[in-house]
């Protein structure tokens, strides 16, 4: 999740959820995964996690801020519901040119009405899924090998 | 739904944009007749009913207002406006749940959030609505299989809070961490729950003690310290991850939001700990705290129009009060505290209570808080006549003993320091009532003056209009400070409402009625085919104040209740003609059995004991058979019984563990033997 502030960094004026997906499928992660929470967000049904989970992060930067306003951010964010959607998911080939990505994200529009600025999409090329996510994965225990052996 | 105190506290929450908060607390009740009457019309079902979207829409702002101003009551603790903002969320949260029907949500506190039964106990107690709070902790419920120890130890401990079981918080001891987590953020919300429970363990001890311990380095923590902790925990930023510097956190939000909710009610809990009533003049420290400790046992806490009386100075010696709270408002609370500075103070106490049952039920009560006391109910007749009986600490009778034993022996009396008089509003005699209480109430009292008029009056109801008047009458009585005590405040709420049918369905079964009239001059009473057709609408109208008293269309709502027509019943005037009865008994039971089949617990009020049958034993057939599931131990018991009756015939309750539920929930289906 990431507030969307004001120029001067003071004002709240939306939250955006993300919902980023590494997957072999993409449309059906999409159609069976990212749309009904998106959707179940829309009409109130996860607002107790959205709730709780904005208060930490207003938390959080009020505590590093004096001057942010947190009346403004509560009453944005929870009573206006100002709220934006970021979905990224991995594609392959088969999606791989701008008619498939379209085809891709079909019906955001249905699930997240309202102005272009709530919905943003992204996708990310890994043509072989598995065998970057390996690659990736033992990197990363290099990387912690290597810190843990510095302490 | 709300009173007039409440409704104030709710019109304070802090502004939002096209919220009209004059109109709120009349909004909440709105909602909540809302979400009731459709339940009661979707019989339970959702969905294809009518007014559904309209119901989801509802829904959909309350959701929104309790998570607004949930956030404003977690996030901005020192706000003045904090308890207005924290009641209006969890009234909210409280509707929300009553629109989804049977609750079987499974309480929970992990890493993402915090389950709303539990948000809106803690801020129930936040806004110090302690008698809502409680209620609202009974759906606090942790789930028997999948909770951990900790996590479940947590949730008890915050129902025991709410439900002021603060002995059942510090007793248990603390759970063990489970050693078989292997996830890291497991570990890491199992610690933070630990960390919680110590801190609302911590806080249960700081209410139950007179004053705070200084906090000794390395000594005991007190409780908004471990909260804090937890919440610096619950935060870490991460360095270096975006190119534009703005920081990132990993951030634990139900932990954290729990703490800061904890963090908030903190202080103001301890405020109305009663084991921190400061001790009354002439009165010993010691006695004064034994008697505390043994009160805040089973309530701890004093709500606001107690301590609102005690800095009156209502504990004072010398200081006489008229007491008019309405039930629940926590009278006997006062009147024991009251009770409590006379006898510690080496004075005598009469109790009057208008029946014996009353004077039963006091004494025992009386008895368990004042152990070291002599507390006597009833004084035998005899004591009349021994002139050597010295009175009890506190003597428990009714007012026409009392007379008696005055005239006998008003010696007897002369080291009294308090007089109680419970339901004292039997001073005042009905036009109905030709017995002599309320003149034998009215000389007790005077007499008592008399002989003793250095007492201290108490003077308790919960229907007295006039307790002003009262009051200084009773100061007129003793020449000395008398306090009226009276409350907008209620501890319940209620939303009324009732049955009304469509005006031009009524002019129609009245015509339709006339003309029978006319077609069959010679029957008594309507012909059976007649009857049949008088059938209406019912709808709910309910009030969205507390009474009846505008014409203002908008303090109303009007909502249909059963989808189907109700019969009518007819009576027969003097003149021959035919009218339309209500026929409320049969038009009660059909709503009732609607409401229970939607999951609500009803009570049917009827007028006499044969209607009262007549309801019961028509219900069975206005419900569907409920299927019981019979858990194994229960069916080898019918098994049993069918194997000594000889046969399942024999059987009252028939068929493989169905049986009719009056009651919508789940019942055991107890085989009984014919």
């Amino acid at each position: 999740m990431q507030l969307e502030l004001s120029d001067d960094g003071k004002r709240v004026t939306a939250v955006i959820v993300f919902e980023d997906k590494a997957t072999e499928n993409a449309r059906s992660t999409i159609r069976e995964d990212v749309w009904p929470g998106i959707v179940a967000l829309e009409i109130g049904e996860r607002l107790n996690e959205l709730t709780h989970e904005v208060s930490a992060v207003l938390d959080a930067r009020a505590a590093a801020d004096a001057d942010f306003d947190v009346d403004a951010a509560i009453a944005n964010i929870l009573w206006k519901e100002a709220r934006r959607y970021r979905v990224s998911v991995t594609i392959n080939d088969m999606h791989n040119s701008e008619k498939a990505r379209e085809r891709l994200f079909d019906g955001f529009d249905e699930k997240v009405p309202g102005g272009v600025e709530r919905r943003r999409a992204d996708t990310i090329y890994l043509p072989r899924l598995r065998d970057w996510m390996d690659a990736f994965a033992a990197r990363v225990i290099a990387k912690v090998e290597m810190i843990a052996s510095d302490v | 739904m709300f009173d007039t105190a409440t409704s104030a506290l709710i019109r304070r929450a802090p502004a939002l944009d096209g919220l009209d908060l004059e109109r709120l607390p009349k909004r909440l009740t709105e909602a909540f007749a809302d979400i009731v009457s459709a339940r009661i019309r979707m019989r339970g079902r959702s969905g294809e009913a009518d007014g559904t979207e309209e119901l989801a829409a509802t829904l959909a702002e309350l959701r929104r207002l309790a998570a607004a101003y949930e956030a404003y009551a977690a996030l901005l603790p020192e706000r003045d406006n904090r308890t207005a903002a924290a009641f209006v969320a969890a009234s909210a949260h409280q509707v929300v749940t009553l629109g989804f029907g049977r609750d079987d949500a499974v309480s929970r506190i992990d890493v993402a959030a915090v389950s709303s039964d539990v948000c809106a106990t803690l801020l129930f107690l936040i806004a110090e609505a302690h008698a809502d709070a409680a209620e609202t902790a009974k759906r606090i419920r942790p789930n028997p299989d999948r909770t951990g120890n900790v996590e479940r130890a947590l949730l008890i401990a915050i129902r025991n809070l709410a439900q002021g079981r603060l002995v059942e918080i510090v007793r248990p001891s603390l759970p063990e961490l489970d050693p078989a987590l292997q996830d890291t953020a497991a570990i890491a919300l199992q610690a933070l729950q630990h960390m919680l429970l110590k801190g609302v363990r911590r806080l249960a001890s700081q209410l139950r003690s007179r004053i705070d311990r200084a906090t000794e380095p390395d000594g005991v923590e007190p409780a908004s310290a471990i909260f804090a902790h937890v919440k610096a925990l619950c935060i870490e930023p991460i360095e270096g991850v975006l190119d534009s510097g703005e920081p990132v956190y990993s951030l634990y939000p139900g932990p954290l939001h729990l703490a800061n909710l904890l963090l908030a009610l903190e202080g103001d809990l301890i405020a109305t700990a009663l084991t921190r009533i400061p001790t009354p003049g002439n009165v010993a420290e010691g006695g004064w705290w034994q008697i505390l400790r043994r009160m805040a046992w089973a309530r701890p806490y004093l709500w606001r129009n107690h301590r609102d009386a005690i800095a009156s100075g209502y504990l004072n010696q010398g200081v006489s009060s008229a007491i008019s709270f309405p039930t629940g408002a926590g009278k006997s609370t006062l009147a024991e505290l009251k009770i409590a500075t006379a006898l510690l103070r080496g004075e005598k106490v009469v109790f009057l209570a208008p029946t014996h049952a009353l004077v039963g039920q006091t004494t025992r009560v009386l008895q368990k808080t004042f152990n070291r006391f002599e507390i006597i109910g009833d004084i035998d007749d005899e004591v009349a006549f021994d002139d050597s009986y010295i009175l009890p600490g506190v003597t428990v009778t009714t007012p026409e003993r009392c007379l008696m034993l005055m005239a006998m022996q008003p010696d007897m009396f002369a080291d009294l320091g308090l007089i109680v008089f419970d339901e004292c509003h039997l001073l005042h005699p009905r036009e109905e009532d030709r017995s002599r209480r309320g003149l034998d109430a009215m000389l007790a009292i005077l007499n008592l003056s008399q002989i003793v008029p250095e007492a201290d009056f108490l003077l308790l109801s919960a229907m007295m209009k006039n307790t002003a008047e009262i009051a200084g009458w009773l100061k007129h009585l003793t020449g000395r400070e008398s306090l009226t005590l009276d409350l907008a405040w209620k501890p319940t709420r209620q939303v009324r409402g009732c049955v009304v049918y469509p005006a031009e369905q009524i002019r129609e079964l009245r015509r339709n009625l006339a003309n029978a009239r006319r077609h069959h001059p010679d029957h008594r009473d309507p012909p059976a085919r007649v009857k049949r057709e008088l059938g209406a609408s019912p709808f709910g109208l309910f009030s969205l104040l507390q009474t009846w008293s505008t014409t203002n269309r908008a303090d109303y709502a009007l909502l249909k209740l059963v989808a189907e027509r109700q019969l009518l019943s007819t009576g027969r005037q003097g003149s021959g003609d035919w009218y339309l009865t209500p026929n409320g008994n049969q038009t009660s039971g059909a709503i009732a059995a609607a409401a229970v089949t939607a999951g609500m617990k009803t009570l049917v009020f009827v007028q006499t004991t044969v209607f009262a049958e007549g309801c019961v034993k028509a219900f069975r057939a206005r419900i569907e058979p409920v299927e019981v599931a019979l858990t194994e131990e229960e069916y080898r018991w019918r098994e049993l019984t069918v194997e000594e009756m000889g046969g399942r015939r024999l059987l009252l309750s028939q068929g493989g563990g169905r049986r009719p539920s009056p009651y919508g929930c789940r019942q055991s289906s107890w085989p009984v033997a014919a």
